[in-house]
């Protein structure tokens, strides 16, 4: 095996993997490496192969052949739990246990490696407030209280808490309402850029893994079609594929994103234009130019006002 | 009804507790068994899915079948009842404990396992409790259930409240049966309440209190199964109701007088014949009174050569010394079977002594029957033909009304049992059966091969009652125990000491 021993720079290494699920080849000979402290992003379509990949990364599945390295290390050769404390997970579904509180659940890999009750809690604590909810009120609930996006950013704490090297997220928005999801897309952004963990993060959503990704992955039938920064994917396809999925789509923010950081109105009286959440913020600039106010998603009152000073921040 | 509570607080007190010891114990032990098995098996679902059927199956063994089948190896009273209620139990414990551990959310588990947690971890903070609801539900179905099935317990002298529910179904008396039953039906609805409560403790804290609870409830009964499994002691049995406990007590104290050295131990109310005598085939009971009649119908069925007592009799001996190798003492004189009565203003002004001369006179008069006298071929209509009885009028009724409907003189003819207590209460005459129409029933020590070895000393005590002990003794007797609640040993010792059989 030609396995450089010194992969320093390289937060996750797949080194020819393969995967075969009844006899039906599911990931093929794939290659590939993540950058320490890198945004990963991998897309592709449903079934090519991109929740599997990610598992091969915290042995939740065995490649059949090949090897990976995360920090440098061949994971078969190190104990599996040590590995997993050191690795983030967030889920589709949030996953949280629903016997526990909010506490419990985000301090369960805290107890895992031993750190007191009490530490653990100041940890807790900070990581709630800075995905913004109130500890004091949030700390003891149980799942069950929590809305989608809640529940989100609770297991985001939760992969979060023990400090780990790496987080993998497993389309962790795709269930969520277009609002909650750019407000979380916004917030796993200020994270990633606050404490520079490595995160792989898989979706099948084209615009955010163009808004999100400093490098993404385009995988197709168990196969990586391209890797590549976001511009360099959307102006130069490797293939039709390629090109076929990003088509029409840009980074560029949709309204959603506006409302996503509140700027809107919740005030309604009088006769207004209606826009939907997922139209261009050209579209509503040019409906601004005639009207004071639009009305987006039947319940987003945006004024020239709000526009404007969204325009200003971003 | 509130009358019979009271004067029968202490029997229904100790009946209920023990009830509730034998229903708690064995849903415990199912619980130990059914829950770790199902812990164990949960990550292999071919194995669980062959489990669940044989306890499936095993809950469609009818009790009276596990319970004959225990016997020989575990004998009577506590511990076969417990052994047959935990198999009953695991059934729905470990039904719902693989349902609850097994149908957990994947993506809950995939958590689990990519937060790197232990395996203790996983199990006792994460799947026991999210299984809780289920494991509940399965305790709380098996503890309805046992405790509905403990009443089987009497059947093989296990007690509980079995045994006013056999007693109220031998001897007809609805109040008993409504006790038992009433009593029962309480105990699993308070029972399943308490289940409900229990269902929020911790996993941590239930798993400590059963634990606790089992050591001491299996220390108990493992205490009084090695008392009983003692050799040398002889243990003296019985069926339900007062007549069998007094004829008991008059064995042990007849023996203890002769020899003081021998201990003797009493198990009293079988509630199944069948199961008596199988637990003196197998020396789980040394002795027990039996009837002649009861030998020659019931246990080996046969036709009678005559309806002469003492012909019967050696007919029952000769059966039981061939079959089983059992010693049938001499019987005493009473007889306890079927008989007609009369009250007494009748039996005066129709000159009433036997059953012929009320022939004569039927068709001025009017009886009130219990229904099984009625509708038998050896009851009513045997004996109507035997007789050309032919009576105005017959109704039907609850034993308990017979005496109302004669006290008003709506009738003037009964059924009774020649050995029953109200004859005495009632003032009853019992007509002579001067034909011998019914068989013969008389009350004889049966002993088995092995306390015949080892204690043939006590045939010449138990011999002391051959003979003795009339209807009206009995009768008398009986009546101090069901009806003034004396206790059944010191009527016993009375008798004996007023025959001088006993120094
Ligand atoms: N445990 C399994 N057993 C058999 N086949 C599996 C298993 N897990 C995944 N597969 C198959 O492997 C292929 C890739 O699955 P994978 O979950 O990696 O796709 P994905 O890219 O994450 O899809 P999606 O976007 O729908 O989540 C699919 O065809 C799937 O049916
Ligand atoms: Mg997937």
């Amino acid at each position: 095996m030609t396995a450089n021993k010194h992969e320093d720079k390289n937060a996750v290494k797949l080194h020819h993997v393969k995967k075969t699920y009844d006899q039906e080849v599911v990931v093929k000979d794939l290659s590939l490496a993540v950058d320490v402290g890198e945004f990963f992003v991998l897309v592709g379509a449903s079934g090519s192969g991109k929740t599997t990949t990610l598992k091969m990364i915290n042995r939740l599945v065995q490649p059949e052949s090949g090897q990976v390295f995360v920090q440098g290390t061949d994971i078969a050769q190190q104990p599996l739990n040590d590995l997993r404390h050191r690795i983030g997970y967030v889920l589709q579904s949030s996953a949280l246990f629903p016997n526990m509180t909010v506490f419990e659940n985000a301090a369960v890999t805290l107890n895992a490696v031993g750190v007191s009750n009490k530490q653990a809690q100041q940890r807790i604590e900070t990581l709630l407030t800075e995905v913004g909810l109130d500890p004091e009120r949030y700390l003891n609930r149980y799942p069950d209280a929590l809305s989608g996006g809640e529940k989100q950013r609770v297991g985001i704490v939760r992969a979060l808490a023990a400090e780990p090297d790496l987080i993998l997220m497993d389309e962790p928005f795709s269930a969520l309402d277009p609002i909650s999801r750019k407000q979380l897309q916004n917030l796993i952004s200020e994270i990633h850029q606050r404490y520079q963990t490595t995160i792989i993060f898989v979706t099948h959503d084209m615009n955010e893994a163009l808004r999100l990704g400093d490098r993404i992955a385009v995988m197709h039938a168990g196969e990586l079609l391209q890797v590549g920064r976001p511009e360099q994917i959307v102006q130069h396809p490797a293939n039709s594929e390629v090109r076929a999925l990003f088509e029409g789509q840009t980074n560029a923010a949709s309204i959603a994103d506006l409302v996503a950081q509140g700027y809107y109105q919740v005030e309604q009286q009088g006769e207004y234009q209606a826009l939907e959440l997922d139209a261009t913020l050209s579209t509503l600039a040019q409906m601004l130019v005639t009207d004071s106010a639009v009305l987006v998603d039947r319940q987003y009152l945006i004024t020239v006002d709000d526009y404007l000073r969204y325009m200003a921040q971003n | 009804m509130l009358k019979l509570l009271q004067e029968q607080q202490q029997t229904i007190i100790s009946a209920l507790g023990h009830h509730i010891f034998l229903s708690i114990i064995s849903v415990s032990i199912a619980a130990l068994i059914a829950i770790p098995l199902a812990i164990l098996l949960m990550n292999h679902r071919r194995i669980g899915e062959i489990m669940l059927q044989v306890t499936g199956i095993v809950q469609t063994i009818p009790s009276l079948a596990i319970l004959g089948l225990l016997i020989p190896f575990v004998g009577i009273g506590t511990v076969p009842a417990v052994i047959a209620l935990v198999l009953y139990a695991l059934m729905p414990i470990f039904q719902n404990t693989y349902a609850g551990l097994t149908q957990i959310d994947s993506e809950l588990l995939e958590a689990s396992e990519a937060f790197g947690l232990s395996w203790s971890y996983k199990l006792f903070k994460i799947r026991l409790p999210l299984a809780l609801p289920l494991i509940f539900s399965g305790l709380r179905i098996a503890m309805v259930m046992v405790i509905g099935t403990a009443t089987l317990a009497a059947l093989i002298g296990g007690g509980g409240l079995g045994t006013f529910i056999m007693q109220g179904i031998q001897n007809n008396d609805n109040q008993q049966l409504l006790i038992g039953a009433t009593l029962s039906a309480l105990l699993a609805i308070i029972f399943s309440i308490c289940l409900q409560a229990l269902s929020h403790l911790s996993v941590k804290k239930l798993t400590v209190g059963l634990v606790t609870f089992l050591t001491l409830g299996i220390g108990l009964m493992g205490y009084q199964f090695y008392q009983t499994q003692q050799n040398n002691k002889i243990v003296i049995a019985g069926k339900l109701g007062s007549e069998p406990e007094i004829l008991m007590n008059m064995y042990q104290e007849l023996i203890q007088a002769d020899h003081p050295e021998i201990e003797v131990e009493l198990k009293p109310n079988f509630g199944n014949t069948s199961f008596l005598y199988r637990a003196l085939q197998n020396d789980q009971v040394d002795v027990y009174p039996e009837f002649t009649g009861t030998v020659l119908q019931n246990l080996y069925p046969q036709k009678l050569k005559s309806h002469e007592p003492a012909e019967v009799y050696t007919q029952a001996k000769q059966v039981l010394q061939a079959k089983d190798g059992f010693t049938y003492l001499e019987p005493m004189a009473y007889e306890n079977r079927y008989a007609l009565a009369v009250d007494q203003e009748t039996a005066k002004t129709y000159h009433l002594k036997t059953i012929s001369d009320l022939a004569k006179v039927s068709s001025e008069l009017s009886a009130a029957f219990d229904n099984d006298f009625y509708t038998q071929a050896d009851g009513f209509g045997g004996l109507k033909q035997a007789y050309g009885l032919d009576l105005k009028d017959i109704k039907r009724v609850e034993p308990s009304l017979r005496y109302e409907a004669l006290k008003n003189n709506q009738v003037q003819v009964t059924d009774v049992y020649t050995t029953d207590p109200q004859i005495k209460a009632q003032h009853l005459v019992v007509l002579t059966d001067d034909k011998q129409f019914f068989p013969p029933y008389q009350g004889a020590p049966l002993l088995n091969a092995r306390v015949m070895q080892t204690h043939p000393e006590i045939v010449a005590s138990l011999n002391k009652l051959a003979g003795k002990i009339s209807a009206e003794d009995m009768v008398d007797m009986n009546y101090q125990v069901t009806i003034e609640h004396k206790k059944a040993h010191t009527v016993a010792k009375n008798y004996l000491k007023e025959k001088k059989l006993l120094p």
